[in-house]
Parts: C-alpha cells; structure tokens; sequence
C-alpha cells in the first residue's frame, strides 16, 4: 500500500499541521514519490523507459535555474558538487525553495500570466507591490485570485483591483482573459459569435461577463468627497437669500430654487475637480443598476440585440440571478471554488513551469483535457493542490523533489498542444530574466537578497498622499486645486511655444539656415527643461508619476518595473511586453546573437574586474582557472577531454577572455539541460 | 520529391553559402554566390498578364490594437454624430475618394493609393486578430503558421545575400515570425528604428583574429551538447542559424542601411520623429538594398475611450511617414517594385460609445494598399452607410495575402507541408488574390 494512501489518516492525528504551514518534508518526499509511480506507470503501460538520472553538475544548474531563475556561483556550484550526502539533491531543493530567488523568480512568472503593468497609472504600483508580498507572504492562489476578482474601491485600499484597473474599457477582454488563465477555457471567439469548434455560445459568453457588468471605472471616494466638501462650504457659506420673482407659482419657485442649489454644488465641485482628477483611473466601483446588454448586431435566436442578459455561469455549480450588488463576490467564489477546473488547471500549470510542457497542452486551453497521456497524474496533481491549500511554494516543491525533475531532458521536442508521455523534462533555453540575472551572477555574484525597496516606499508615499487627501479641509484642498489648474494653464502655455519653435526649426532647416535651426533647438531645450521641472513639482500635487523606484545595477530583473522597454535586454531575448497573458518567448533571433557576440555585458573587455574575472587573477594555477570558468558559466567541472582542449588558454589572460566569450555564446550557457 | 523538401534544398545550400563565408573568413564572389543562390521564380505568366508578379519587397505597416476605420480610409460623414463625432470626411486628389481629416497629406497623393473598404474578419481579440492578419490562418494550440513575411522570404529567397530577407520594427511578442518554417526564414527583429543594429562591430579590443577563434570556441564547446540535441531540437538549430547570420551580418557590405544617421536632416524631419516614422524611414533604406519584406508596427490603436483625442494624435503621425515614404519611393523610381500597405486586426465599432471611444469591430474594416503595380485612385469594396457590415467584395486575411503574393509574382497557392505533414499556404486555405486591383 502507498504510504500517500494513510496520510488522511495521519493527518487527522495531527494537529500541528495548521493551515499555512509548509508541508513537511516527509510528506512532500512521499507526495513525489507518488507522482513518479504514476508517470511511470503510465511511460511503462506503453513501453517507453523514463529518460537515465542526470548528474550532478547538470542538476545543478537546472535547480539553480528553475528554482530560483539564475545559474549558480561557482561557490554555490563547488559546494554542492563537493557535498558527499546522498540527500544533497532534496537539500538542496530545499534550501533553494525557501530562498529569496525563488520569489524573485516567482514574480517573473505571474507578472507575465497577469500581464502587471507597474509604470501604467498609479495603481499598476500598487498591484505590483501587492503581488510582489503576495508572493512573499505564500498567500494562496486562489485567496490571490478571489481578492483581485473581487475587488473593489481605491487602489491606495486595495491595490488588487489593479486586475480590472488594467483593463479599463475592456470589460469583455477582461472576462476572455479571466477565463483563459485561471481556468482553462478559451471563450475568446464567443464574444463576437458562437464560438466555431468549442461548445460556447454568444449569449454563455454574455451571462458569464454580465458579472462584471457592474464593474464602473469611476470613483465612488471621489464623489463621497467631493459632496462632502460641497455641502461642508454650503455651510460655511450660505446662499445668498435672493429673491425668487412672486409672480411664479410654488412649482415654479422650488424648480428654480432645485436649480440654484444644483448650480452651486457643480461650483463647488468644480473647485475639486482636478484635485481628484486622478481618482477615476485608480478606482473601480459597484455600480449596482449597470446592466449588460446582448451587442447591436446580436444574430441568434435566443436573444433580441439590447436585450438585458442577467448573470449565469457555464459549468460547475450554477448560479443564476445573483443579486447586483453581489455579483462579483459571487463570481470570484465561483470561479476559484465552484467549479471544477480552477485547481487542476493551476495544478498543470505549474507542471508545465517545471517540466517545460503541461500534462494538458497548450495549459489554457483544456478542450483536449481526454488526451492527456497522464490522466491520474493529472487527477492527482488537483487532490496534491487542495492538500497544499494552493500554496504555489509547497506545490513546486514537492515537483522538484521528483526524480523526474532529475531525468535527463529528452533529446527530441515536445509539440506545442500535443500530450506528452514524460520521460524527462524538456530541454529549454533560459527565459529572458534568467539570462539577464545570470549575467548579473557572472558580473557580481549572488545578488538575490538586493530588493528594490523603491518600489514598495514609492507606493507607500501614493497611499499616505491620498488617504491625507480625502482627510484634508476645503481649504487646503482649493489651495492645491489652484496649484494644479496653474499648472495645466503652464502645460498648455509650452506645448504651443513648442509647436510655435518645432515649425520655426522647420523652416529654418528647410532654408538651409543651421545657425538658427541650432539656436532654436537650445531655446526648446531649455523651455523643456523647464517645463519638466515644474510638472515635476506638480506631481506633488497631483499625485501622479509614481512609477518609478529605479533599481540599481546590481538587481535582478524583478526588482525592475515591468514591462521593461522595447530596446532592453529582457525584451530582446523575449521578455513579456505584457500585452497578453503569458507573452514572453524564447525564440532565437540574430540582434540576441550579435549581443552575446559583441555586446558589453558580462565580463567584456570593459569590465574585466567582474566577479570572475577577479577571482580567475587571482588563482595561480591554470589549471584551477580553467576550472573556476567551467564552474561560473557551466557550473561544471571539465572532463578530461575538456581539460586536453581547452588548458592551453588557461595561461594567458587574454585567451581567458576570448574562451570566457565564447562560453557567454555556447547553447551550453544559454540552454537549461 | 514535394515541394517541401526542394524548398529546404534550396535552404540547404544557402547554408552552405553562408557557412563557407563564416568559416573561412572571406565573402565569396558573385559567381560563386551566385552558384549557392536560389532559383530565381519565374512568375505565371498569366499573372504577368493581369499586372501581377511586379514588386520585388513588401512594406507591411501595421497599425496594433485596432485601427478605427470609420476615421480613416471609411468616413461616413452621413452617418449622423452618433457614428462620426467630430470626424470630417475630406476629398483627395483622387476622385471619388473620401479620408478622414487626419489624413491631410495623404490626400494630396490619394492618386497612388488604394484602399480597401471591405476587410472582415472573424477574430475579436488583439492577439488572435493579428495572428490572423500576419498569417492567413486563425490560431491553432498545436501549431504556430508562418507569417507571411517567412512565405515570401522562403518563396522569393534572397535579393541581397548578406542582408535578412524579413525585417520587422518594432513588432512586440507574439508575433509569429516564420512560425513552422525552418528559423532561417525568422525575421530580424529591430526594436528601435533610429538605434538600428546594435553590437555589430567587435568589441573594443577584440581583434577579428581573437573573434574569429572565439567562433571555433564556442564550436568546439557545444560538441557535445549538438551530438545530443541539433537533430531533435529546431531551438537549438535556431541558435546555430542566427549567429551564423549575426557573423554575416556583421562583415555585410550593406550594413549602413540600418544606419538612420545617413540620413539628411530635413529628410528625418519630412518622415516625423516619432518611433514608427523612424520604423518607416528605415524601411525605406531596406528596401533601397533588397530586403524583401519589412513589418513595421505601430502599437497602441485600442481606443476604447477618448477615441478622437487619440486619434488626432496617432494618425498625423502615420499620415506623415506614410505621405513620405509614398513621395519617397516614386520619386526614387522604387514605388512600380514595391508593394506599400497598411493593416490592422480590426476596425472599430461604428456607434461611439459613452466614454467617447469604440470597441473592437471585425467585421468591417479597412486597409491600404499602394504601389507594386496597384493602380492608384481606387476603392475596393464597401460598407454599408455605417461602416457597420460590408455590402461589396468581402476580403478576408487569406485573401489579402495572396493579393500580396500576386503582386510579387509567388506561387500563393503553393502548398507546402509543415514538419509534421499538414498542408499550408500563402494564400492561406481559400485565399484569392484581389487582381483587379492591379494592371
């Protein structure tokens, strides 16, 4: 019998156990015991051997990469290539799992899957710190997910509705996504029409969005304040007892006093309008009466176009006339307990993390589920989720403890979206933020502990500023309500002296006139400077541009606000642009060649005091040298032909050098074994 | 033999032509260039015939996230405030041709363009719509289809043997390259136009001696690993391919076509200084040096608030680069050989919506489509008095490749069989060439 199959039994005699708790290592070590037996059932019921145990060196390097998304140091590697245990590998599974990498790397991941945008207004900061000490703090996925679903007021009070902020406008967007990522299901197609090859229909696709339909992209503080403020000035300052002409009747008399009172409200809010201004685009609210109506161009039968769609889920338990102002809660309990595919679908998803493919492919995309080749993997991967209460740590950890996580990767290639018997994992190439941490290893060793607290102390800032705005007194706020109108009077002033100077520039330069073009240059130059200046100054007020928190050169890619920009390295080895869930590539392309080749990163010419190349002046023996390279860009040893190669460049160092680039080019460096 | 495989002949001995070069360090003459080259395709004559077969690169602008159409290439100033807002429909040196206002300098050469009013599509989403747009085919999970910028390397081949046959701007993820198609077909990526090629010279004090043994090294160093992987792994191949290519890249006597900074002032100011214009310009030069297809991109078309406020920014913008480049190549002699065109995923929602902006439509839009033997002045297609559904000529994305096809003179209809046997084609499954556009 399965040592798994007593553990609800043991586990009911534990009380220690709590939820939260990682799992011990016991029982994590049994788990992935189980998952081996059932994979290698299945590889044996069809007569395929799983693929030999890798060695040492090129677990390493694998654990190092896909566990906390760098290679190793060569410390890090001789310590545990020199470690005699015969456990070394779990230690070290362990080790690397509840180490600052592995959130760094984690961030990484669910970044791209949620498309997180830091630097896209205000609250793209706050979602970003959010998920960051989501991660941090092992809050489960589904508690994750339920709170960014859910979701609802101010970002300074709850940054997690960045998830909706960040598709304002694209509510049935947001719903196609929703459905793709965290459960698996395609619906993108029924927005327009009955989806062509799956079941869904038009009408499925509105019921299941009319939960959102609540959804305003406006601010209900704002407005709470704002009439607050008002009321407190009409106070303040009574109206004046004009007299209302007696000839009118009493209707006449209430109408234009209804009307004078409104006047005035819209004075005063006026007065606040651009304090608030940026309000509207960090807040989402409820608004209970809004209603989802079937398109103008609606062609089937079982609706009429305009037509009030009321809320209905498509599979799993359903719901169906969810009061308005529960919609949402509803729908974030449905989708991350109702049904029956939120567990397995992470489940998969985070096998395909680890193994390079998903037990069902593509991962969200689950029409093809029946085709998996491993379907009591599958199903016990979901059961391995709930006992891990969605808590992605513990649930990676018990995969890397497998031994298929220590098979050798299979020499041929998976076919996107075709199930795979797994007889190892798949080779891969290093994903774009594990090239550039790993060059930052070779340049500065291990930098996992340098967080950017940037960020966080920027958004922080934000919060402070609003929550002292919606508690400052009229006054003050008509003060900074005048600063700011000054200012958008500035910002209209130079964007027309810069039109004026941009044609000016123009003619000149078409009259051949350089002297003049060059002078009217300088004076945009300084009008921009200016400007610059002074909106900086604004920003106080305004609370805007609080997107930055640069890091510094030493830090990883996650320590960086996201997307990073088009010219960057990340992006050219294929980084996510955050465009669409999961976008990141690892596809070959010449200008990452010509990077690798000539490029100044990592131990170039220019920078020869790098970490390596410190240590490398400093050994004596060339053949330790030799070594001490293998080790930083291989996290191998050299064998003996190697040794016959390559010894000869130990002596000299620019032969060092020229051997040190070319490993920074060799697939050996860029690809994960 | 099928086609397939006389295709990946062809491959072969290119390869093998730029692999003599990488290996022994020399640029190889004309003739024996020449000897590696492809076969030159010879168009269907009955293409010749109908105007086809007469440009030799394809400038493909596309516009990202969605371009509105009934502010552009499809006013409809009829069609009451609710569906223009502010919009003017202005005339154009064309008759009969109507442009968005934004459009002002593309109406003075309105006499080179034609568009196409009667696009559709059936993909509503950004991601899968430009999928569609590039490749001809919608999305699959088991296959990535190649776009046709790959088709037409792969069918064209090379004009210049030094310079990538497929460029793109500016493109971000997702774009599917050469898709199935073997990596040597995968287009050069630039990210930012006016920075061009990045690292193409050596490092500072790296002799070509010292780089030329740094390639062997790293030969020597992957041994192994190729033993286990080259065969089975095409991202390993892929990797082998582009730093053969980065090498020829860096010793090609074109190089200074990625340059910008060749460029006059005054011409850098009639293309704008935006990316995209930049992206344009570029493009230009590639051309100009036998590059065979440039995608160039503009991001950021979803509007779906504020659609006119963002309109009067976005589309000066293309209007200025696009008048330029248009002017550029005519008066270069290079407009009759190059196909210029203007797409987008899908138009915009005809009604305007509350938050003053549009949603995704695509089931009308519209494209442009100029030189490469197009007759100028026409309007192909047309949509109802809304822009709201298409009444004429329906032109789908498979459709509009093979127009692109015809008009280089490629077999469009060519099926060719991806690795895993499955039947593919420019021309996409039942795409027909739009030839009366042309002649």
């Amino acid at each position: 019998m399965s040592p798994f199959r007593l553990l609800p039994l043991l586990l009911c005699l534990t009380p220690l156990l709590a939820v939260g708790n990682p799992l011990p290592l016991t029982e994590a070590l049994q788990i992935a015991n189980r998952i081996d037996q059932l994979v290698e059932a299945d590889l044996a019921a069809q007569n395929l051997p799983p693929n030999p145990l890798v060695p040492d060196d090129i677990f390493l390097r694998r654990a190092y990469l896909d566990i906390v998304g760098r290679i190793p140091t060569p410390r890090e590697g001789m310590s545990f290539l020199d470690n005699t245990s015969p456990d070394k590998r779990h230690r070290l599974v362990e080790e690397l799992v509840s180490s600052p990498g592995y959130e760094s790397a984690s961030f990484n991941y669910f970044a791209d899957l949620l498309r997180l945008q830091t630097t896209k207004e205000q609250y793209g900061l706050g979602w970003h710190v959010w998920l960051r000490q989501s991660i941090a703090e092992d809050k489960p996925w589904n508690e994750m997910v339920y709170e960014m679903l859910a979701a609802d007021g101010h970002a300074a009070k709850n940054p997690a509705v960045g998830y909706y902020l960040r598709d304002r406008g694209m509510l049935l967007d947001n719903v196609s996504n929703t459905m793709q990522v965290f459960l698996g299901h395609q619906i993108g197609c029924a927005q327009c029409h009955d989806h062509p090859f799956d079941r869904w229909s038009q009408m499925e696709y509105y019921e299941l969005a009319s939960f959102s339909s609540g959804v305003s992209y406006q601010s209900q503080e704002a407005r709470n304040a704002i009439r607050k403020l008002s009321e407190q000035m009409r106070k303040d300052d009574p109206a004046p007892t004009r007299n209302i002409s007696d000839n009118k009747n009493a209707r006449d008399k209430r109408k234009q006093a209804a009307r004078m009172k409104n006047d005035r409200a819209r004075k005063f809010a006026q007065q606040f309008r651009l304090v608030f201004k940026e309000f509207n685009r960090n807040e989402i609210s409820e608004n209970t009466g809004a209603t989802l109506k079937l398109p103008d161009d609606y062609k089937y039968e079982d609706g009429e176009p305009g037509e009030v769609i009321p809320s209905a889920t498509l599979f799993g338990d359903r719901l169906h006339n969810v009061a308005p102002e529960d919609r949402r809660e509803a729908f974030a309990k449905w989708l991350t307990s109702g049904n029956d595919y939120f567990a397995k679908v992470f489940a998969n998803r985070l096998w395909d993390r680890t193994f390079g493919h998903g037990l069902v492919d593509p991962v969200d995309n689950w029409s093809k589920e029946a085709e998996t080749a491993h379907p009591k993997v599958l199903a016990y991967l979901e059961e391995v989720m709930k006992r891990v209460d969605y808590r992605t740590r513990d649930f990676e950890r018990i995969l890397y403890h497998t031994k298929l996580f220590q098979r050798a990767a299979s020499t041929g290639e998976a076919t996107p979206g075709i199930t795979l018997a797994f007889q190892g994992p798949q080779l891969r190439r290093m994903r774009a933020e594990e090239i550039h941490d790993s060059l930052l290893v070779l340049t500065f060793g291990n930098v996992d502990d340098k967080i950017n607290d940037g960020l966080a102390n920027r958004w922080d800032e934000y919060r402070k500023g609003i929550l002292s705005l919606l508690s400052s007194t009229p006054a003050q706020l008509i003060a900074a309500n005048k600063t700011l109108a000054e200012g958008e009077q500035d910002k209209l002033e130079f964007q027309r002296k810069a039109r004026d100077l941009g044609l000016k520039i123009r003619e000149a330069a078409e009259k051949g006139d350089k002297d003049t073009a060059n002078r009217l240059r300088q004076q945009l130059d300084t009008a921009k400077r200016e400007h610059n200046k002074s909106r900086r100054e604004m920003a106080a007020y305004s609370r805007r541009n609080v997107g930055g928190g640069r890091p510094s050169p030493n830090m990883r890619a996650s320590e960086y606000p996201t997307p990073f920009k088009g010219d960057h390295l990340v992006r050219q080895f294929g980084g996510s642009d955050r465009e669409t869930p999961e976008s990141s590539d690892t596809y070959a392309s010449v200008p990452q060649a010509l990077t690798l080749l000539n490029g100044r990163v990592a131990a170039t010419s220019e920078n020869r005091n790098s970490k390596v190349f410190e240590a490398l002046a400093e050994i004596t023996s060339a053949e330790t040298r030799l070594e001490y390279l293998y080790l930083a860009f291989f996290g191998s040893r050299p064998t003996p032909d190697e040794i016959k190669d390559f010894l000869p460049l130990a002596d000299d160092k620019d032969d060092l050098f020229t051997l040190s680039r070319a490993m920074l080019t060799s697939k050996r460096f860029l690809f994960v074994q | 033999m099928s086609s397939y495989n006389q295709l990946d002949e062809l491959s072969r001995r290119r390869f093998m032509a730029r692999t003599a070069q990488t290996a022994f360090g020399l640029t190889i003459g004309s003739a024996a260039a020449d000897l590696f080259a492809p076969r030159a395709f010879a168009a269907d004559p009955k293409v010749l015939a109908a105007g086809g077969g007469k440009a030799t690169s394809v400038i493909y602008l596309y516009m990202s996230g969605g371009m509105t159409h009934l502010d552009t290439f499809d006013p409809k100033p009829q069609a009451g405030a609710d569906y223009t807002g502010p919009v003017k429909a202005i005339s154009t040196k064309a008759d009969g041709i109507q442009l968005g206002h934004c459009f002002e300098k593309l109406a003075k050469q309105a006499d080179k363009i034609a568009l196409i009013r009667s696009m559709t599509s059936t993909q509503g989403a950004h991601a899968q719509g430009r999928y569609y747009m590039r490749t001809g085919y919608t999305q699959l999970s088991s296959i990535i289809h190649p776009s046709a910028g790959s088709w037409v390397a792969k069918l064209a081949g090379r004009k210049n043997p030094t310079l990538p046959p497929f460029v793109t701007v500016n493109c971000g993820n997702g774009h599917p390259g050469a898709g199935f198609m073997e990596p040597e077909l995968a287009p050069l990526p630039i990210g930012d136009a006016e920075a061009g090629l990045q690292n193409i010279t050596r490092l500072r004090g790296t002799t070509e001696q010292e780089f030329n043994r740094q390639l062997a090294l790293r030969t020597l160093l992957d041994k192994e690993f190729d033993a286990k992987f080259h065969s089975g792994q095409k991202s390993v191949r892929a990797y082998n391919q582009v730093f053969e290519e980065a090498v020829a890249l860096m010793n090609s006597k074109d190089l200074e076509a990625f340059d910008l900074s060749k460029e006059s002032p005054e011409v850098h100011e009639r293309y704008g200084s935006e990316n995209f214009s930049k992206g344009v310009l570029l493009a230009r030069r590639l051309v100009e040096r036998g590059v065979r297809y440039i995608d160039v991109e503009m991001s950021g078309y979803d509007w779906h608030n504020d659609n006119f406020e963002r309109m009067e920014e976005a589309i000066p913008v293309v209007d200025q680069a696009l008048s330029a480049l248009l002017a550029d190549l005519d008066s270069k002699g290079l407009l009759d050989s190059t196909l210029v065109v203007v797409a987008t995923e899908f138009g915009r929602s005809p009604k305007i919506t509350p938050t003053g902006g549009r949603n995704h439509y695509p089931k009308a839009f519209s494209h442009l489509i100029a030189g490469g033997g197009v007759r100028g002045g026409q309007i192909y297609g047309k949509t109802d008095k809304t822009g709201s559904s298409v009444e004429e000529n329906p032109v789908s994305a498979p459709d509009f490749n093979a127009t692109i096809g015809f008009a280089m003179g490629l077999p469009y209809d060519e099926v060719l069989l991806s690795p895993s046997k499955r039947p593919f084609r420019l021309a996409g499954r039942e795409g027909q060439p739009l030839t009366t556009l042309f002649g």
